[in-house]
């Protein structure tokens, strides 16, 4: 188990080096990259401008499946088919992670910035 | 309600508008991507095609390929009456495996009929002095969304023209007050916009309240008859800044875009190729994402504009209904609208070849929902309507033609836009996702709207498609119907 834990802590290490200096929208879609190849989750992200969910990284699959939205900011929602072998207290730890990434983010619009 | 204009100065605003910088960073050469000479040329090239090449293109067509232009130009040339049953029937069918029997359904909210342009066909025309002009205040979109909202609808088009007193500020105020409002359990989901060509920056401030789909309809391809008809001194005459007004919408971050042409202002033929030439340039510059839906609305009558009855370009039924097909073939996973300018009969004839969408219930005077008149008042309206039955009719309509009708709205609500929606949809497989979500629609709208006619008939339709559903689907869209039975709403998949 701690093997484990080390080995995501590990991982999820890479991901923010390999994010740091990209733009929001390639890093999330790094981000969703690594998420399905690493644990097969499925999740994409989404601008929130009032009612909508605008897409920015990210995809489900061909078949629909009730998705589960999650605030991450005011500005950004994450959208998740499948969790894959994410365990309970990963999603946690990468929730965070995910929250403080974008909160440094939510000032501008992720798909004008290029 | 606002009655003449605002002490602004018109000319001064109009100056403002037009950004050449946002334009020229997408010619090739200095030419646009419509070539009216090539266009002629392909339509002159391909007549009188051979049955097997026009089969060849069809079969294309079904495995949800997008066609060039001259394949398209074959499919526009067809002369015999048994080829185009065949097209038809083709339409029918592509339009079934990507989107499924089901209808898109909305209402049109015309906010504003000032307008600066002097379009020689438009009844809000600057110089028709028998329009009677009027903006919507605020307070009065709050009532006309009210009474859409009590009727059942749960998107709408936004309809403003072209003048400093429905800018983007008040076009953005007027979402935001639609969005807000609600009744019972009632509320506008989608809100879409039509509205004049504007600069990057104005689009972001639209992009900002989270609209639907952005439509700006070019009118005519053909640049000619684009200059003859929208006078000069005009923003509109600007064939450019029109051609790429979606261009820019795509650059400020709205991802879904929608196209159309006005027909009966040029050969119906060059129309249909240059909707494929939009499409196909929106693809080339955005990542395969093309236009989310494509219109063709016919020319109507409108108060003095003489206009309409002189054009020696009218469409007839029988044209229109080949236009509608060969769209269809041409771009599979596109959504089509038809809308109520066309008269009943027609919409029954011409949905089963490949429209997506409708409207119902449609007013287009402004303020018509709030003030409940019912009979058509040319003097505050754009044009003439041919279909002014309500939602719940048209809904019956439809449901006994076998179409579900969709008020669904999820995919624009969980992320499911632009690339990733393309995406779905052109892999074909779009209905696996809005079926299931029409179905639960359709249902919430029997319940809660529906006249008991329509119920029993809705009721009847909603078992038969969850009869088709894929197995695994079922228990989840059977407990949904359930819940929404026992009153919770807004249930999607």
């Amino acid at each position: 188990m701690a093997r484990e834990t080390c080995a995501f802590e590990d991982w999820l290490h890479n991901l923010k080096e390999n994010t740091r200096e990209k733009e929001t929208q390639e890093a999330l879609h790094v981000i969703a990259l690594k998420l399905l190849e690493r644990f097969g989750a499925r999740v994409w992200f989404a601008e929130i401008l009032g009612k909508r969910w605008s897409h920015i990284a990210g995809c489900g699959g061909d078949f629909p499946i009730p998705p589960e939205q999650i605030l991450l900011t005011p500005r950004f929602g994450l959208v998740v088919e499948a969790w894959g072998s994410l365990s309970p207290e990963e999603k946690e730890v990468l929730l965070t992670f995910l929250r403080d990434f974008l909160a440094q983010r939510s000032t501008s619009s992720a798909k004008s910035e290029s | 309600m606002l009655t003449k204009s605002a002490p602004v100065n018109v000319r001064e605003w109009m100056q403002s508008i037009i950004k050449e910088e946002e334009i020229e960073r997408y010619l090739v050469h200095g030419r646009d991507f419509i070539n009216d000479e090539e266009i002629e040329n392909l339509l002159k090239k391909c007549r009188n095609p051979e049955p097997q090449k026009v089969r060849d293109i069809i079969a294309k067509s079904l495995a949800l390929e997008r066609l060039e232009p001259e394949e398209t130009a074959t499919l526009l040339n067809v002369e015999d009456e048994d080829l185009w049953e065949e097209i038809f029937q083709a339409a029918g069918e592509v339009k079934r495996r990507v989107y499924g029997d089901r209808i898109v359904t909305f209402a049109p909210l015309y906010c504003s009929n000032f307008c600066v342009n002097n379009c020689l066909y438009c009844g809000f025309r600057r110089d028709n002095h028998l329009q009677k002009r009027r903006q919507l205040t605020i307070e009065e979109v709050r009532k006309e969304a009210e009474a859409l909202v009590s009727m059942g609808h749960k998107r709408l088009i936004m309809v403003y023209g072209e003048h400093p007193l429905s800018d983007v500020e008040y076009i953005a105020k007027t979402i935001q007050t639609v969005y807000e409002t609600k009744v019972g359990n009632g509320e506008i989901r989608r809100v879409n916009v039509n509205a004049a060509p504007m600069d990057i920056a104005r689009l972001r401030v639209l992009k900002e309240v989270g609209i639907g789909t952005f439509q700006v309809f070019q009118e005519t391809y053909h640049h000619e008859t684009y200059k003859k008809v929208h006078p000069e001194g005009t923003i509109k005459a600007h064939y450019r800044w029109r051609l790429y007004a979606l261009h820019r919408a795509q650059e400020a971050g709205i991802d879904d875009v929608a196209i159309g042409a006005l027909f009966g202002l040029y050969d119906w033929k060059f129309e249909v190729l240059g909707l494929l030439y939009h499409t196909i340039d929106l693809e080339r510059h955005f990542g395969g994402v093309g236009p989310h839906t494509i219109s063709f609305p016919r020319l109507e009558p409108a108060i003095n504009t003489p206009f309409v009855q002189e054009t020696r370009y009218k469409v007839s039924d029988r044209d229109f209904k080949r236009l509608v097909a060969v769209i269809r073939l041409s771009v599979p996973y596109t959504g089509l609208i038809i809308t109520a300018r066309e008269p009943a009969h027609v919409r029954r004839e011409v949905i089963p070849v490949g429209c997506t969408q409708t409207d119902a219930s449609t007013r287009i005077g402004i303020g018509a929902y709030s003030e409940r008149y019912t009979e058509q008042d040319l003097e505050r309206q754009q044009f003439q309507i041919g279909d002014p039955r309500s939602l719940d009719e048209v809904v019956r309509e439809l449901a006994a033609m076998g179409y579900i009708t969709s008020f669904c709205t999820a995919d624009y609500r969980c992320g499911r836009t632009g690339k990733y929606f393309m995406g779905i949809a052109k892999k074909g497989k779009i209905h696996h996702f809005c079926m299931p979500n029409a179905i639960l629609t359709f249902k919430e709208y029997l319940i809660d709207y529906a006249s008991p006619e329509t119920r029993k008939v809705g009721e009847a339709l909603i078992e038969k498609k969850f009869a088709e559903l894929d197995e695994s689907l079922k228990p989840i869209v059977r407990e949904y119907l359930n819940r929404i039975e026992h009153g919770e709403r807004d249930l999607r998949i």
